[in-house]
């Protein structure tokens, strides 16, 4: 049997660094064929964040989850765990860039989350999206 | 501001449960180790600063999420 999960009522806890008031978050696919969703608060509607994975940007993404934030999030397997990174959209797009130094840990079972800073990692709060794809163009 | 003189491996305590080592000095550089109960969160200032800001930049985007969807399928085929 497939568990449940949790998307439309996410509990990020405050963790979401400068919008420590905001609590509750939904996220959203954005529909269509492309890596986007919508990472929507559920106490300020107008405030919304368009993420994306993290390995989607960069395939050799890797960082280690705490035992810590794990018991806090409740984390029992690596299937119960979405990671998400916040996009910041540019014109032109070519210019967006990805926070990958502070992923968005998300228990999709539970509907529980943090954002953390990952310490002593080599990314960055500012990477730039598509690399790859803009050494083809 | 309070400021204590330290020496390599000696340590502060604050309120009992943080306790914050001078592990290493190397000219211009100090290297700390700190050990604190699991609730509170340790941060490089300056990394802590962009990601506050990073996040605000991100707010609100106002995208065009149909434009960004467009562009993103065009680029993935020239990519590949």
């Amino acid at each position: 049997m497939q568990p449940e999960i949790n998307l439309s009522n996410i509990d990020f806890n405050g963790s979401i660094f400068g919008f420590e008031s905001l609590r509750y978050f939904a996220l959203e696919k954005v529909e269509g064929n492309h890596p986007f969703f919508l990472l929507k608060s559920k106490e300020r509607e107008e405030f919304e964040f368009v993420v994306i994975s993290p390995f989607e940007v960069d395939q050799k993404y890797e960082f280690q989850l705490t035992e810590d934030l794990a018991r806090e999030l409740r984390i029992e397997s690596p299937h119960d765990v979405l990671v998400f990174s916040i996009m910041n959209v540019r014109k032109p797009f070519e210019e967006s860039t990805v926070n990958m130094i502070a992923p968005l840990i998300i228990n999709v079972i539970h509907g529980l989350a943090r954002q953390i800073i990952l310490n002593g990692s080599p990314y960055q709060a500012q990477s730039r999206l598509f690399p790859i794809r803009n050494e083809g163009a | 501001m309070l400021i204590l003189s330290r020496r390599r491996g000696q340590s502060i305590v604050i309120n009992n449960d943080i306790e914050i080592f001078v592990t290493a000095i190397e000219g211009e550089q100090v290297k700390l180790g700190i050990v604190a109960p699991k609730e509170f969160n340790i941060a490089r200032k300056e990394v802590l600063e962009e990601v506050r800001l990073t996040n605000n930049m991100s707010l609100n985007a106002h995208v065009d999420l149909e434009d960004l969807k467009s562009w993103s399928l065009r680029t993935k085929n020239t990519g590949e």
